[in-house]
């Protein structure tokens, strides 16, 4: 029973920091910037069709993975491009690169999936390195160190003086481009960052389960979404580092609730539906507690 | 007001909304106006008389009409866009939210203008020298906000937020200062103590200052000069010796006979108050 337990728990802490690249990514969009990305679903998918590919043709797993983070950057650009330089709105841009992405990660993999059994990757190359022999414990430590590269990297970015043009950008554009920022390039510069780290998540996935699918990145904004909000709800945290690592202990505690809920006996095609309906509970909760104060409301943006 | 002492320049700004509808307004109508250095100008008329409008045009949010020239320091800006021209122009606008962000600190504001219109960089945004310089530039308002440069500018109150833009829009001291209603919303306390820092920050930067304002007292008693606009036209211009003993009342005399004297035409046709349009164009 402990046994389970402490796998179950692991498990999770892994994937909460696999995932957690997604949930960062989305939260970098959603929170700071106020974008609503839906590339996120495509550049997932992107980020293990580019891994496995070049895994497979034998480039180095850590090159294929960087090479992954890139094509992620690709991705946010072009959702960006569309919004900032075509002025067509933020949520069309991110549908139409998503789905344009499904083309392009099925001529990538040349095939709807690609199978990396047998294959080095990232995980197996640091446990002959280290000499670790279960497997969760060097999918641990490489998900780990890769997690805590990208916070120390994002944590010391967003701080800077362009860092902190990308967030003042989500917070009032209309100040920021008075203070002489180019706000069409802080927009272009978050939503691709965030498009790298979610086809680095995608990556780390692929590698981690041996096989990229086309259909893998379907729901990854909606569990994106639900992390951070579990993120945000649970730890109410305040300054960029703790904002970071809340959005990741979000992920964790989702990834978490949702391995118990399959041990439970949840069936595994329900897990969308009911990762919608949490996001949907929790976008409610508020709005209905003010209804129910009878405070003022905004209408529901439309963006 | 010698021509070539002028730092900002207007030279036939027109700028025509919905243009070719029948909604179409002719918002600036060939405007021309010198600013000397350490002017600070006050601009006063009713709405609709363009005055937000002439500082977007001079801001950048929208361009002039073709031929229009926007010249400050002898170096047209017309063709820059608007977080080009941050170097030149700081802005206070109407609502206290507009000028500040909510979800950053009161140091990340800060630190915002302080880079106004200069390269940003890969140095980390605030630190200890920076924040000694945002202290030092906060501690004047007497709001305490010098001791709470970490909480963010959402948890302060519509005056603080102002005080803070004003601060903002003059910290790295841009050539020219525009104030658009910026105390319109505000309480009349809280307003006055706004205004009062305006005065200070204008005369110890010796910034030259264009404010527009609904307030003829306010136009009155702050500024050396007085600029009163009507349907995109500048129809008053007050020096300070000028406008040195005029009341209130002088100045809706003074209104009413150069909107008047606009409308010399429509008034045989139109009964005066529904003069609306732009038919004397």
């Amino acid at each position: 029973m402990l046994d389970v337990a402490g796998h179950v728990l692991s498990f999770s802490f892994y994937e909460g920091l696999v995932f957690g690249f997604v949930a960062i990514g989305v939260y970098l969009t959603f929170r700071v910037l106020g974008f609503p990305d839906l590339t996120v679903d495509g550049s997932f998918a992107l980020g293990a069709a580019v891994a496995a590919v070049l895994i497979a043709s034998g480039v180095n797993p850590f090159l294929a993975t960087l090479a992954a983070l890139g094509a992620g950057l690709c991705a946010g650009l072009a959702t960006s491009l569309l919004n900032t330089k075509l002025r067509i709105p933020a949520l069309l841009a991110g549908i139409l690169v998503m789905v344009s992405l499904y083309s392009v990660n099925l001529r990538v993999m040349g095939g709807a999936n690609v199978s990396l059994l047998r294959q080095a990757t990232i995980f197996t190359l640091t446990s002959q390195f280290l000499g670790l022999e279960t497997r969760i414990a060097y999918q641990l430590v490489v998900a780990g160190v890769l997690a805590a590269i990208v916070f120390f990297i994002l944590n010391w970015f967003l701080r800077t003086e362009i860092g902190l043009a990308v967030r003042a950008t989500g917070d009032n554009e209309q100040m920021v481009r008075g203070f002489g920022v180019n706000t069409d390039m802080t927009t272009i510069l978050g939503v691709s960052i965030s498009n790298g780290l979610v086809a680095l998540g995608g990556a780390a996935v692929a590698q981690g389960q041996k096989f990229a699918d086309v259909g893998m990145g379907i729901g990854m904004i909606v569990m994106g979404l639900a992390s951070v909000i579990i993120g945000e709800a649970l730890f109410r945290p305040k300054g960029v580092a703790r904002l970071l690592l809340a959005v990741l202990g979000g992920t964790f505690i989702y990834r978490l609730v949702i391995s118990v809920a399959l041990r439970l006996g949840m069936a595994p095609g329900d897990l969308k539906l009911v990762t919608a309906a949490l996001v949907i509970i929790a976008l409610a909760v508020p709005y209905l507690q003010k209804r129910i104060r009878r405070e003022w409301l905004p209408p529901a943006t439309r963006w | 007001m010698s021509e070539n002492k002028s730092l900002l320049k207007l030279r036939r700004i027109t700028k025509v909304f919905s243009k070719g509808t029948i909604d179409e307004v002719r918002a600036l109508d060939k405007i021309n106006l010198d600013v000397s250095p350490e002017d600070y100008v006050a601009i006063i008329g009713s709405n609709g008389a363009g005055k937000t409008t002439l500082l977007n045009v001079i801001a950048g949010v929208f361009p002039p009409e073709n031929g229009g020239k926007i010249i400050v320091y002898h170096k047209e800006i017309s063709g820059l866009s608007e977080y080009r021209r941050a170097h030149y122009v700081g802005r206070v606008y109407q609502d206290p939210h507009a000028g500040t962000a909510a979800k950053i600190s009161i140091e990340e504001n800060m630190a915002m203008a302080l880079l106004r219109g200069q390269r940003r960089g890969l140095r980390v945004a605030t630190n200890k020298d920076r924040r000694e310089l945002f202290r030092a530039a906060l501690s004047p308002l007497g709001l305490g906000l010098e001791n709470r440069l970490n909480a963010l500018v959402g948890t302060l109150s519509g005056g603080q937020r102002q005080a803070l833009a004003l601060v903002m829009a003059t910290l790295s001291k841009p050539a020219l200062l525009l104030l658009d209603e910026h105390v319109a919303t505000l309480d009349p306390r809280t307003a006055q103590i706004v205004l009062d820092l305006t005065e200070m920050l204008v005369q110890r930067e010796k910034m030259t200052t264009i404010m527009v304002t609904h307030n003829m007292e306010v136009a009155l008693r702050h500024g050396n000069r007085l600029i009163m606009m009507h349907k995109g036209r500048i129809v008053v211009d007050m020096n300070q010796a000028q406008k040195a003993d005029l009341t209130i009342n002088d100045l809706i005399v003074a209104f009413e006979r150069a909107s008047g004297e606009e409308f010399v035409d429509d008034k045989v046709l139109l009964r005066p108050s529904n003069v609306v349009g732009t038919s004397d164009l």
